[in-house]
């Protein structure tokens, strides 16, 4: 089993009323299935604001034990490579680049 | 007041490496300092992303470091009656005591709902603050504000589905005939303003012909071989022309990077969606020699057909390009010249020009690859984007650049954000290019499809699923965001380095906006009309005081974007003793953030929004000094061995030259763009739905596949003794009302007759009775009326009349900036209409096609 410590910053706070938890993953868990746990926990609502089309979303920023998951294999990356794993996910607010 | 203090007993005389703060640009400049007073800015040779070249603003930035009209010290309101023109009563109070403040409201408002926290800035470089503070808060909340007014709601959209970037640069090393509309790009206006001026200039030397298209003879048009001058907010008609002309008269346009490189070929159905591969869902394509239906992705892309019919299980189908192709017939030059007023021979003919001109067919070698080279392309911004329906003219500019083929090629518009392996562009399901470079991970682009929602944004972004903000719609969110179902009202506002009263459109409405907040705070050098709504006035360090890391940024669209030129890494470093109690507003944020018990949350957001990596990282439980975080995140980005250190002693640090295949990605990243917006119909039936399950009347008629023209008003907006349009235009000398707060500038302002005067057409004037100097009534449909005086000039489209954006202040530090009957400007923006009817409800750009009359005072 994999232990993850969960930090949400950001407007996903207000989603889930918490600002972090500790979920319980099996062995071999991904950051896909860490996030289908915490939509069945929280709704669609939870869903809707991090993933688009089956993804992470521009603007969230997911950080698994300080690296970005999008850097480390997205969806697929996986959560057991420190124990207990560390997972932030923030959701940004939006573009504020351009004219 | 006091004034900023030489450094006392210092004996030096040194030049020091910055970035320039009088635009949103950040050119690399140096500061010749003696004895602790700034006495001389100019840029450093060669130094990019400016080529070490300095504008009238930058030379002139030391005016403002020791202007005694700074906000010295914090000041609590102590009227609440609030206004322009009211006197709020300020009171001195101490850092302490103003930080405590500004903490319990911000902790009130998120016990109330975080959502009701608004953070605002208009400073580029440290956005990422404002964005992790709105972050830590719980809010969604951020904003540029008025930005969006006057800015690239028809650009940005388009920058992203032609380029899966912000914004486009035009690649002025290979272009041979470059058309703009509306734009002030290489004559120090636009990004990367004076980077793109040298550059432009190189490429006028060089031969580069330029058109441009404008109702104002501004400075582009005056530097450029024909300037046309075009009814405002019809450019959308003469792009339509020009595309009938090169599709259905001439037959010429570059049809292998339609089949290559766009969805033209792929088939779409009687209700305008495309037709799925039953196994993949994925696009179909029609192969024309054997009439077979293949998935995309699977189909030889030369192999697919532009035109022609096809049966898909029963299913009759035509490629997107027999539609696109279709929609262009009723444009003729005829028809063009009666909208615009253009004569019908000049629109074939710049057609014919450009088309010759871009080379279609040629090819180039670099580095190894064989690229398209196209010698033509078409530039565009505020002209276009201040419209009624800016998101179809912005797309229909973009069209322009895909028949011609020159989008990411030699020669044609290039994404801004490729330097080097940043920029990673992700495809989805459909074959679609979209950002995924993680400095703009959080960018809202059309595609991959988003979603529309109940509102739960002060801007209303959930019903634009096809633009990257909202941001003009603030006011309407404010005032009647119940209406939208929006269930909260804001609470706090945090506002700094920015003026919304003034630069958005309408002072009155935004006034009444204003209102409706329960607390602002305000972090400025100088006090303007947004102060004049602030509970709380703080003051904020000028750009020579303070320390801002990573202002240029070879990642982002201030750069340069051509192949063989380098990105240059900047910041800015404290040159001049700060004035006594001013503070940089980041580092406060940072601090409210910690006083209101969200420290934690603070840090995770500020390593979020900056993308601050590995060791650089900032803990959760621990506080860290501006400088620390600055370094941190500067080593996160550039490298270890280039951070704050490395930066105070070099000031900037030159990147490697672009490689072709980060400038020129097109044949590289094996992704389409869409010439056909198929994605634009179901974003529309879903706002339609959301709107009209709340009985609001919205416009969708914009959510097309194809682009058409419509116009910005209709006859009953506009009585016929409306008979002029009022245009603004840009000054290379003024950015935003901050230029208005030097003195050197408002000086250069007063030498310039095409700064507070109001241009008028000579033989109009003469109709109307109107010399040159005389003072003028300049009166709305809707009872809006100033004062000007009439400058007569023919550099200006008959029916207009023109005035720059930024003037007509009514508080500001500087008070010569304030003037009586015009004598300072008129303001543009309090003739500007804010109504649900003259803002395009697909861009959420506010239309500044103002109807006026005209008469003698």
């Amino acid at each position: 089993m994999i232990q993850c410590k969960v930090i949400f910053a950001g407007l996903i706070k207000r989603v889930v009323g918490t600002s972090e938890m500790t979920v319980t993953l099996p062995a071999g868990s991904t950051l896909g299935d860490l996030l289908a746990d915490l939509t069945a926990r929280f709704g669609q609502e939870f869903e809707d604001k991090i993933l688009l089309n089956g993804d992470l979303a521009n603007h969230a920023v997911v950080m698994i034990d300080g690296d970005y998951a999008r850097e480390v294999g997205g969806m697929q990356a996986r959560l057991d490579r420190q124990t207990p794993a560390q997972v932030e996910i923030v959701l940004l607010g939006p573009p504020l680049l351009g004219g | 007041m006091a004034v900023a203090l030489p450094m006392a007993g210092v004996t030096e005389d040194v030049w020091i490496p910055t970035a320039c703060d009088m635009c949103y640009n950040g050119c690399t400049v140096q500061v010749h300092r003696v004895d602790g007073v700034a006495v001389k800015i100019e840029g450093i040779p060669g130094v990019g992303p400016n080529y070490g070249k300095t504008c009238a603003k930058g030379l002139s930035a030391l005016m403002n470091v020791y202007s005694p009209n700074r906000v010295q010290a914090p000041m609590v309101r102590t009227n609440p009656q609030k206004g322009v023109g009211v006197d709020p009563g300020w009171k001195e109070i101490s850092w302490d005591e103003a930080l405590d403040l500004f903490a319990s409201k911000i902790k009130a408002a998120m016990d109330k709902d975080p959502r009701s926290i608004l953070t605002h800035t208009f400073d580029r470089y440290t956005y990422s603050v404002a964005k992790a503070f709105s972050t830590a808060v719980g809010s969604p909340n951020v904003t540029m504000g008025s930005a969006g007014i006057f800015c690239g709601n028809g650009t940005h959209p388009v920058a992203f589905t032609l380029t899966a970037s912000n914004e486009i640069h035009d690649d002025l090393k290979y272009c041979n005939h470059l058309l703009m509309f509306g734009a002030s790009a290489g004559f120090v206006g636009g990004h990367n303003a004076m980077g793109y001026s040298v550059e432009m200039q190189d490429a006028r030397q060089r031969g580069m012909k330029l058109t441009v298209v404008d109702p104002v003879l501004n400075y582009a048009a005056s530097h450029a071989d024909e300037w046309i001058p075009i009814r405002p907010g019809t450019d959308a008609a003469f792009a339509l022309a020009m595309m009938r002309e090169w599709v259905i008269v001439q037959d010429h346009y570059d049809k292998t990077f339609l089949k290559r490189h766009t969805n033209a070929t792929y088939l779409v159905g009687a209700d305008g969606r495309y037709i799925r591969d039953k196994a993949t869902n994925k696009p179909l394509v029609g192969i024309a020699a054997t009439g077979a239906a293949l998935p995309f992705d699977q189909a030889p892309s030369d192999e697919a057909a532009l035109e022609g019919t096809f049966t898909v299980d029963g299913v009759q189908a035509t490629p997107a390009f027999v539609v696109f192709k279709k929609h262009l017939e009723p444009y003729t030059a005829e028809y063009a010249s009666k909208v615009t007023s253009v004569p019908a021979a000049t629109i074939t003919r710049v057609a014919h020009e450009v088309v010759e001109a871009a080379s279609i067919g040629q090819t180039i070698q670099l580095e190894g690859d064989t690229y398209p080279l196209r010698t033509a392309a078409i530039s565009w911004y505020r002209g276009i984007s201040a419209h009624r329906h800016a998101m179809a003219s912005g797309m229909l500019m973009g069209q322009l650049n895909m028949l011609l083929g020159a989008v990411d090629v030699p020669g044609g518009v290039l994404n801004s954000s490729s330097m080097g392996p940043t920029w990673r562009p992700n495809l989805d399901p459909d074959g679609f290019i979209y950002p995924g470079n993680p400095l703009a991970g959080h960018m809202k682009p059309a595609l991959p499809r988003r979603k529309v929602s109940a509102p739960e944004t002060l801007e209303l972004q959930e019903l634009f699923p096809t633009s990257v903000y909202a941001r003009a719609m603030l006011w309407l969110g404010l005032l009647e965001g119940d209406k939208f179902g929006l269930p909260y009202k804001c609470e706090v506002l945090v506002t700094s380095r920015g003026n919304i009263m003034q630069t958005s459109g309408d002072p009155d409405t935004m006034a009444k906006a204003m209102k409706t907040i329960g607390f602002i705070v305000s972090l400025n050098p100088f006090e303007d009309e947004t102060a004049a709504f602030a509970d709380l006035l703080l003051p904020d360090q000028h750009s020579l005081e303070r320390l801002t890391p990573l202002v240029g940024n070879p990642n982002n669209f201030t750069n340069a974007a051509s192949v063989d030129e380098s990105g240059t890494w900047n910041f800015q470093q404290p040159v001049v003793k700060v004035v006594e109690k001013a503070r940089n507003w980041g580092e406060v944020l940072i601090d409210v953030a910690f006083r209101a018990g969200i420290g934690p949350d603070m840090n995770t957001a500020l390593n979020a929004a900056c993308h601050i990596t590995g060791e650089y990282q900032l803990k959760r439980d621990q506080k860290y000094t501006w400088e620390d975080f600055s370094d941190r995140w500067t080593k996160s980005t550039v490298g270890a061995d280039h951070g704050l250190d490395y930066f105070r002693k070099n000031g900037y640090l030159k990147d490697e030259a672009r490689l072709a295949k980060y400038a020129y990605p097109l044949i590289h990243h094996g992704g389409r763009v869409p010439l056909y917006l198929e994605h634009f119909l179901d974003a529309g039936v879903a706002v339609k739905a959301y709107t009209d399950s709340r009985d609001i009347e919205w416009d969708v008629s914009d959510y097309s596949a194809v682009m058409d023209f419509q116009p910005c008003l209709t006859e009953k907006q506009a009585p016929a003794q409306f008979d002029m349009w009022l245009v603004n235009q840009k000054l290379p000398f003024m950015a935003g009302t901050y230029s208005a707060e030097n003195p050197l500038l408002m000086d250069l302002a007063k030498r310039n007759s095409k700064v507070f005067n109001i241009g008028i057409n000579r033989a109009t004037a003469a109709r109307k009775g109107i010399v040159d100097g005389d003072e003028i009534w300049i009166e709305t449909p809707i009872g809006k009326k100033v004062k000007g005086i009439a400058r007569l000039t023919e550099g200006i489209h008959p029916e207009c009349a023109s005035a720059p954006g930024m003037f007509g202040r009514t508080t500001a530090g500087n008070k010569d900036a304030i003037g009586k009957d015009g004598s300072r400007g008129v303001h543009f923006n309090n003739l500007v209409q804010f109504t649900l009817d003259r803002m395009d409800t697909v861009s959420a750009a506010l239309d500044s096609c103002v109807k006026i009359k005209i008469s003698k005072a």
